[in-house]
């Protein structure tokens, strides 16, 4: 089975921002600011009978850049158009 | 949007030591599936959150297929779909129990 799956490459396109943030900073170096398990979701979606995303399309948190400690957020733009997260994580 | 769990019984526990992962994206015909070792050993668990709704009997069967597939022991999975075949559906939570068993 594992075998089967481990054909992914990197790719810039195919890339969710979780994965951009992870192939740009030093190796597990990042710690992400309210993270997909913390279910911090917008309360809006619902109302139109939307369904979320556990980050709400976007990754906020700190590592490390060559050595140099940065803060970084990548959007997701396939939730969404990238347009949620945006509005509400970015202002906190 | 149509909301509901299923449980199942897993032969073993999940391999690996990460307590989360997070893999997809919810977009059209694509979900994400947010995985957590947070069960007990035996046990597994999905949260569906989908769009589509009229469909509850045939996500039953992908994920108890799924389950007796991978035997994901200990693993809960949450779901937010918008509008996955069912083989993407599959691949997805396969994915995330690969990410799950992964090294750091």
């Amino acid at each position: 089975m594992s075998n089967l799956l481990q054909t992914y490459e990197a790719d810039w396109y195919e890339a969710s921002a979780r994965e951009r943030v992870a192939g740009l900073l030093d190796a597990n170096s990042f710690v992400e600011f309210l993270g997909p398990e913390q279910r911090a979701m917008s309360p809006h979606l619902a109302q139109f009978d939307l369904t979320g995303a556990f980050d709400d399309g976007i990754v906020v948190g700190r590592g490390r850049l060559d050595g140099q400690e940065v803060f970084v957020a990548a959007q997701e733009g396939r939730f969404l158009g990238g347009a949620l997260g945006m509005s509400r994580r970015l202002l906190k | 949007m149509e909301q509901f769990q299923v449980h199942g019984a897993a032969k073993s526990r999940a391999g690996g030591h990460r307590r989360q992962a997070i893999t997809g994206v919810n977009a059209s015909g694509n979900l994400e599936v947010l995985v957590e070792r947070v069960l007990p050993d035996h046990e597994c668990q999905v949260d569906v959150t989908t769009a589509v709704t009229g469909f509850r009997e045939i996500w039953e069967a992908v994920i108890q297929e799924f389950f007796a597939r991978s035997s994901p022991g200990g693993l809960r999975f949450s779901i937010n779909d918008g509008g996955a075949r069912p083989d993407t559906v599959t691949l997805r939570l396969m994915q995330s129990v690969q990410l799950m068993e992964d090294e750091a």
